[in-house]
């Protein structure tokens, strides 16, 4: 299959990746059918209390702030050819940076005051990923590891913060004192949870794409990403570029943890990540760390995570069903190779006939 | 005594995409023979063997063995048949050693479990002693020069327990001393009624070697003669099918002795700290092409990669049109006006995933001028100028969207040249520019490396094909254990006398070196 | 301070590198192989929860162990298909797969046992201790070396197995061109997808046998996400010990001292968010340690030390 046009390209690699879907659903369905319930009940009311109503579409959108930001987050580092799988401890850096700066900085207008938060997020966030970074650039030391590694640390630390020296002395388990007022972003749907923080993900959406489609250190980026050899080769300093990366990267990440915190937590606590940085890779990797695509797959992922507690109420089915399918959905993009096998097998044994 | 061992019989092969690599292709081979098959590249000498080895599968034709009529429908058949082949490109595992690499797959027990190795150790230094080859089989492979692995190579095809040696291109990467060391094993192995079949382009070489030769031009088999009966013109008529038009108009010399780059006393440190370039001094002009030759593996790549800055020297300086350059990044050189054809165009020169248009840009000099103010790429303008790119060095591609992968060798070779040989620069630093390429395009690296040099470029040239050297060189300079070890003019030297140089056998003076 | 550094310590040391080491060798393997196994993570887990599930329902460690194996090699499998067959990028596979065995055990925990978050029972069978008498009289030896679990004394046999397979056996040598040299091995008549696809199931078995000592060896419960970084632990001590197993074992006993040590300093008053971070920071000194003794060794070299695996 030479697809010469573009368009033929796109069409050709969308019908691969919606039928990859639609085995992900089916799968799902007979799981669901497993276990005993019914897959029409479940899907449908999944996607009944998040895409049904507007309120209910509000907290998808609240739900999608974060992650599109931690799909961001992977897929500038993944461009880059650096593997930032820090992004759950950066967001849990942010975080904290936010509620701190949120709950001691007395006497700002909102305004200001989420803006410093939100420098101080992204700051805590660019500093986490620095490290792994610098010591990758500089040293060698493999970045898969160091990553993760520094995840535990960082949340771990955090947690320390959390509970000993900035406790809140008001509640039992270790949280920080709520933010204050003027460090919580305004609601912009009311009564709802729905707040100035989708805004601030999709301008950075916005952001990013631009970068990687017409800036010089996007273009870079890509390069060392490719071929880092060559980008060497080329006079581009990797080292250097592949850390504006790592900082971008952990910013991103951490601004996600800010917002989470100004936007719906208002204070830090133990678990505030709640696994949005792994949800942010799984972004990127089926968005083939394409800005528009983490865009899509970051709504896909909060419309269906929204919808999870409701089909459990409904349907009996545990709503981590909805995580397994979601992971489930990259092996099943990655497997669409196969089903390119499958008919190229079959063209050549034609071929021979002939 | 003589009898016909191989006989191919009118083999045909076809490729995808409508090559025809064998067309009626036919070998005839007596026992205990060294039969040469010569040609260019792609004239099916490769296919041919690599039929007869099993690797592939003639689409029509026959092959007996012995006058009997044999299917080779895989290698390991062709192993039990007695035919071994030694590859151009080693099967050797680094980290073993020279009897592991021997031995793999064919490991003699204990216990039908654990390796023997000292009942391996006896066979093999047996079978070493039978052919007069001496071998430390306890060394890492990856410690023994290039000469010593290919023993290794064709000791494993023995042991393996061939009577059949196919030997693809084997001095490709052997210096002329190495060679004669090559052509006396092959003789002890015809003597003991081995049959040995190799593949060649090295005419003088194969006159040296060979018994038989069988010309192959276009995928057919030309004609088979005596050695003794030929020569060297005869015989390179017969594989170009015209007279060989290698002749360069004589390079006028451009007069001034300007020089550009200068390269004074360096030494450069390997991954083991090991001194791999030392006390190196060089001079290129301005409108001259400066020859290194060298064997691989003496300095020549680090060297390179240093000039072009992507290696830090210990000691030692490199001047650029009187500017020092010693510690300048890869970027800064190439804004001064430093051009680089790497050695391997795939995995350095080129981003194979990338288009020819992102490719024609990693270079800041070719990048900047597309890049506004505020950091963003004039896309357009890049596109336009890859295309009149395309156009100027006649790359065979659709369009500049064309990703690099897709092109054939030559194609990539002519992308590399688009982007180092376009602009304003002083300097160009090339390594092995046509390696692996036809005579089409390898003609057109000439043309313009020629033109470049008419232009009042200094241009380094590393290669391992004497050949070419002597073709475009105003100068050629030796290279040996990373150091300079000779410099001649081309009309005053030879080939073979150039080997005893690459090989450490002559040194010539400091005195008669520098000697302006 | 004394107390820190008893040979309780160490014994704790032995028992939590077990698990370091059984996943290592598999890892191990595998990189020999050619292959980087990113997902061991994901594997130990499957194979920690699949122990529970096996033991539990069948009252037997045995059961437990070989539930385990099953589905980590299973789970080794997928992976290699994806891999080998299909040619798909290490790292997209191996991280997909780790969140899958992440989201999948939480799933399973709940669709079996109804509970979030961890699952203990009397009815689960934990590994069977060893006892010997002849160390009962030496007091520090007895401590250090005596009733640990089955797979803590296996994992070193294995280590010494692992080591004769790679340098004396056929199996080995071929492992290790595949990993090098892979053409080597097809002129030699031999399928190198065949060697890689057999490293990966001993990988998946390894896996398994860690998991199940994860679950099953001492505290005998599943919870969330136990494995907790464990398997890039062990994939740095793969990363240690290069090509030999013992190097990798003795690294990971470092790893399991250092996880031992966070467990006694708690009793000192520092709070546990800080001591449980000690095992993660001594592995990211290690790794910086060696890479910078490689770096200095490799100065000169700015285009060999882009490694590309």
């Amino acid at each position: 299959m030479k697809p010469n046009n573009k368009w033929m390209a796109f069409l050709s690699s969308s019908a691969l990746i919606s039928g990859a879907l639609l085995v992900n659903v089916l799968f799902g369905a007979i799981i669901i059918l497993l276990i005993g319930s019914d897959p029409v009940v479940a899907y449908k009311s999944l996607l009944h209390y998040s895409l049904g109503d507007p309120v209910s579409f509000t907290n998808v959108l609240t739900r999608a702030t974060p992650l599109l930001l931690a799909g961001l987050s992977v897929s500038v580092a993944f461009t880059a050819g650096i593997y930032n799988l820090g992004g759950e401890g950066q967001i849990y850096l942010g975080a904290f940076a936010a509620a701190l700066v949120g709950f001691s900085l007395n006497g700002l207008t909102t305004p200001i005051h989420l803006s410093i938060i939100i420098i101080a997020a992204m700051l805590a966030g660019a500093i986490g990923a620095f490290i792994p970074g610098w010591l990758k650039v500089k040293y060698n030391v493999d970045e898969v590891v160091s990553t993760i590694l520094l995840n535990s640390v960082y949340i771990l630390f955090t947690n320390y913060l959390a509970n000993y020296p900035f406790r809140d002395p008001t509640r039992w388990s270790g949280t920080t004192l709520q933010v204050l007022d003027s460090a919580r972003m305004p609601v912009i749907y009311r009564s709802t949870e729905l707040n100035a923080g989708i805004i601030i993900s999709l301008f950075f959406v916005f952001i990013i794409f631009i970068i990687f489609r017409s800036s010089d250190l996007g273009y870079r980026w890509k390069i060392i990403g490719l071929n880092k050899r060559f980008s060497m080769f080329g006079g581009i300093a990797s080292g250097r570029d592949q850390l504006i990366a790592m900082i971008f990267s952990g910013s991103l990440a951490g601004l996600a943890g800010g917002l989470l915190v100004t936007g719906s937590q208002y204070r830090f606590w133990a678990q505030i990540g709640g696994g949005v940085g792994w949800d942010g890779v799984l972004i990127a990797l089926l968005a083939n760390n394409n800005p528009l695509g983490v865009l899509i797959a970051g709504l896909g992922f909060a419309v269906v995570k929204t919808g999870s507690l409701a089909m459990e109420q409904a349907s009996s089915v545990p709503s981590e069903l909805t995580n397994v399918l979601l992971a489930l959905l990259i092996l099943f993009i990655t497997g669409r190779k196969f089903a390119f096998i499958l008919l190229q097998r079959k063209k050549n044994l034609v071929d021979i006939q002939e | 005594m003589n009898t016909e061992i191989i006989c191919m019989q009118n083999i045909w092969k076809f490729f995808p995409g409508g090559v025809v690599a064998n067309k009626s292709a036919s070998l005839n081979v007596e026992t205990g023979e060294i039969h040469a098959i010569v040609g260019e590249n792609g004239a099916g000498k490769s296919t041919l063997m690599n039929i007869l080895y099993g690797l592939h599968l003639p689409d029509k034709g026959d092959i007996l063995l012995n006058g009997k009529h044999k299917n080779i429908t895989n290698p390991r058949i062709a192993k039990k048949l007695g035919i071994g082949m030694v590859h151009q490109h080693f099967m050797l595992v680094p980290s073993f050693t020279v009897l592991q690499n021997i031995i793999i797959g064919y490991e003699p027990k204990y216990m039908n479990v654990f390796i023997n190795e000292t009942q391996a150790s006896r066979i093999v230094s047996e079978l070493c002693a039978r052919y007069h080859l001496d071998l430390p089989l306890n060394e890492k492979v990856a410690n023994l020069s290039v000469g010593l692995q290919q023993r290794v190579e064709i000791i494993k095809t023995v042991y393996r327990g061939a009577n059949i040696l196919i030997l693809d291109e084997p001095t490709a990467v052997l210096t002329p001393q190495e060679a004669d060391e090559l052509i006396k094993i092959c003789r002890e192995m015809a003597n003991q009624n081995k049959t040995i079949l190799f593949i060649s382009h090295k005419l003088r070489e194969v006159l040296k070697i060979s018994d038989r030769i069988t010309v192959m031009r276009s995928g057919k088999t030309l004609q088979t003669v005596n050695t003794a009966e030929t020569n060297e013109r005869e015989l390179a008529c017969l594989i170009v099918g015209r007279e060989r038009i290698w002749t360069i108009p004589t390079l006028v010399c451009s007069g001034e002795n300007k020089p550009v780059l200068e390269i004074k006393d360096i030494s450069i440190l390997d991954h083991q700290n090991r001194n791999i370039i030392s006390n190196f001094s060089i001079q290129v002009n301005a409108g001259e092409i400066v020859g290194v030759a060298g064997v691989e593996g003496n300095g020549q790549s680090e060297l390179m990669n240093c000039l072009a800055g992507l290696l830090p020297t210990k000691a030692g300086s490199v001047t650029l049109n009187q500017k020092d350059i010693t510690h300048t990044s890869v970027a800064k050189r190439r804004l001064l006006g430093i051009r680089h054809i790497p050695e391997d165009r795939m995995e350095t020169g080129l981003c194979l995933k990338a288009s020819i248009t992102e490719n024609m840009i990693v270079d800041p000099v070719s990048r900047k001028r597309f890049i506004n103010q505020s950091g963003f790429i004039k896309w357009k303008c890049v596109e336009k100028y890859a295309c009149d790119k395309i156009q100027e060095f006649k790359v065979l591609a659709p369009s500049g969207q064309t990703l690099v992968k897709n092109l054939s060798g030559g194609n990539m070779q002519k992308v590399v040249a688009a982007r180092e040989f376009s602009g304003d620069y002083s300097c160009l630093l090339v390594m092995h520019p046509t390696r692996g390429l036809d005579i089409g395009a390898s003609e057109f690296i000439y043309q313009q490396l020629l033109d470049a040099r008419k232009n009042g470029k200094a241009i380094l040239l590393v290669s391992a094909d004497l050949d070419e050297l002597f073709l475009v060189s105003d100068r050629i300079v030796v290279i040996y254990e990373g150091q300079l070890v000779a410099e001649f003019l081309p009309q005053d030297v030879t080939p073979e006398s150039l080997g005893l140089y690459m090989t450490g056998a002559e040194k010539k003076t400091k005195e008669i070196l520098y000697e302006t | 301070m004394e107390s820190i550094l008893s040979f309780e310590t160490l014994s704790t040391a032995l028992r939590m590198a077990t698990p370091l080491i059984l996943v290592g060798l598999g890892g191990m393997i595998s990189l020999q192989s050619g292959d980087l196994n990113i997902a061991l993570e994901g594997m130990m887990l499957i194979g920690a929860f699949f122990a529970i599930l096996g033991s539990f329902f069948f009252e037997s460690a045995l059961m437990g162990i070989l539930f385990a194996v099953i589905a980590a090699i299973f789970y080794a499998v997928i992976f290699s298909f994806f891999i080998i067959r299909l040619k798909s990028d290490v790292f997209v596979v191996g991280i997909a797969m780790n969140i899958l065995a992440s989201g999948l055990t939480v799933f399973l925990l709940r669709l079996f046992f109804q509970v979030r978050g961890s699952f203990s029972d009397p009815q689960i069978q934990p590994l069977a201790k060893i006892q010997f008498g002849f160390l009962e009289n030496i007091p520090a030896l007895n401590t250090l070396f005596n009733n640990h679990s089955l797979f803590v004394y296996l994992s070193w046999v294995l280590v010494i197995l692992f080591w004769i397979i790679f340098y004396r056996t056929p199996f080995g040598f071929y492992v290790r061109a595949a990993g090098e040299h892979p053409e080597v091995l097809e002129t030699a008549g031999i399928s190198v997808n065949r060697i890689r696809w057999m490293a990966s199931l001993i990988c998946g078995l390894m896996c398994g046998l860690g998991g199940a000592h994860l679950s099953l060896g001492y505290l005998v419960l599943f919870s969330e996400n136990m494995t907790a970084g464990r398997g890039f632990i062990a994939l740095a001590a793969v990363i240690f010990g290069g090509s030999n197993p013992v190097g990798m074992a003795l690294t990971s006993l470092l790893f399991g001292f250092a996880e031992g040590l966070s467990l006694r300093i708690q009793n000192i008053g520092i709070p546990s968010q800080i001591t449980l971070m000690l095992p993660y920071v001594t592995t990211l000194i290690a790794l910086f340690l060696r890479s910078r003794s490689h770096l200095l060794k490799r100065k000169s070299d700015m285009l060999r030390s882009i490694e590309s695996e």
